[in-house]
């Protein structure tokens, strides 16, 4: 076995029995011909990154409404997301919309008004 | 009520290709499928983001585009949970592009601060040394997170992790050595940057090593 994947296979070894909980390394490093001092260099980090990450518990809110919406029980909720965005960004999409109904209705006002005078234009004209 | 109950113990008891069968024309076989894997995902996704918010983003994401193609879901040496994370691994990188470019915070800085505010069941503040450790991570190319996550936080075998990686189990260890290898490398240099007039010249010899490496 080269040096390579001794070392390989230790890291993986190592890391198996720090995550059984096992805090000495020594009698691991010497199965694979590793002297103390690297079993004491690794155990550190090793050690380190057990205790550093655990697992995370998601929410109960968070994981049962997801639940729902998948199942169908509820509709998707629009405003859920919405309600997390940043209060200016959220003014920004009620203005957005409140202004994009205000033109669709000016429009649709502008142009009935807009026929309504090109209609009698055209009345006068035949008129005349 | 009798007839909800026992096909709500059928489910638990049903394997993974069971449920996938059933999740086809079933909403309730997929819900088993969530709460087997929901966790693990939400997981793997928040050490990702570094943020509660993001993770429940991204988690609904991964599980409503897993419902929506799990007609064309087939096992080919691939298991059900492996397709999961391989989901939640595009989708943690199209948002993380995403992030870059509109970024404002450093992430490091962002992951730091956001792990130890808003992971729900971490009460007590992170130490200096598991930020260090955190910020050191998120150096890493997003296959080295990857498998640093699913090693400590999943306790996934090199053979489940070659599977969720599309590699063999001996390619596995090796990218786990290499990792080891450069997180301690980055861990050297934050130590050394944190006094900086003292350890400059090894400070930046190391720096040309990283960058060589």
């Amino acid at each position: 076995m080269s040096s390579d994947t001794q070392m390989q296979e230790f890291l993986s070894a190592a890391t198996d029995a720090v995550l059984r909980g096992e805090n000495n390394l020594e009698r691991l490093a010497g199965r694979y011909d590793m002297p103390p001092e690297v079993a004491d260099d690794w155990q550190s980090l090793l050690m380190e990154l057990n205790s550093t990450l655990v697992v995370v518990q998601p929410s109960a809110r968070f994981e049962n409404q997801l639940k729902a919406e998948l199942m169908g029980r509820q509709p998707v909720a629009v405003r859920w997301p919405l309600k997390r965005l940043p209060v200016r960004v959220q003014l920004a999409a009620v203005l957005t919309l409140v202004g994009g109904f205000l033109l669709l209705l000016r429009n649709r006002f502008v142009g009935g008004v807009g026929k309504v005078a090109l209609a009698k234009k055209e009345e006068a004209r035949v008129a005349r | 009520m009798g007839l909800f109950n026992r096909r709500t113990r059928s489910y638990k008891k049903m394997d993974d290709q069971e449920l996938i069968v059933l999740a086809k024309d079933d909403k309730e076989a997929f819900g088993e499928l969530y709460e087997r894997y929901m966790r693990k995902i939400y997981n793997y996704i928040f050490y990702r983001v570094g943020n509660a918010q993001d993770a429940e983003d991204l988690t609904s994401r991964v599980f409503y585009r897993a419902m929506g193609h799990i007609d064309n879901y087939v096992d080919r040496g691939v298991p059900f949970q492996a397709w999961l994370y391989r989901i939640a691994h595009n989708l943690v990188a199209n948002f993380h592009r995403d992030q870059s470019r509109r970024k404002i915070i450093p992430l490091d800085d962002y992951v730091a601060h956001s792990l130890r505010s808003d992971a729900p069941d971490r009460q007590a503040e992170a130490s200096e040394d598991e930020e260090r450790l955190m910020a050191a991570i998120h150096r890493l190319p997003p296959e080295r997170q990857q498998l640093i996550l699913l090693k400590f936080i999943q306790q996934k075998s090199n053979a489940e992790i070659g599977e969720i990686m599309n590699r063999t189990e001996g390619a596995i260890k090796s990218l786990y050595h290499r990792t080891l290898l450069a997180l301690r490398d980055e861990l050297a240099i934050q130590e050394l940057e944190r006094q900086p007039e003292r350890n400059q010249d090894t400070l930046s010899s190391a720096r040309n090593k990283q960058v060589r490496g």
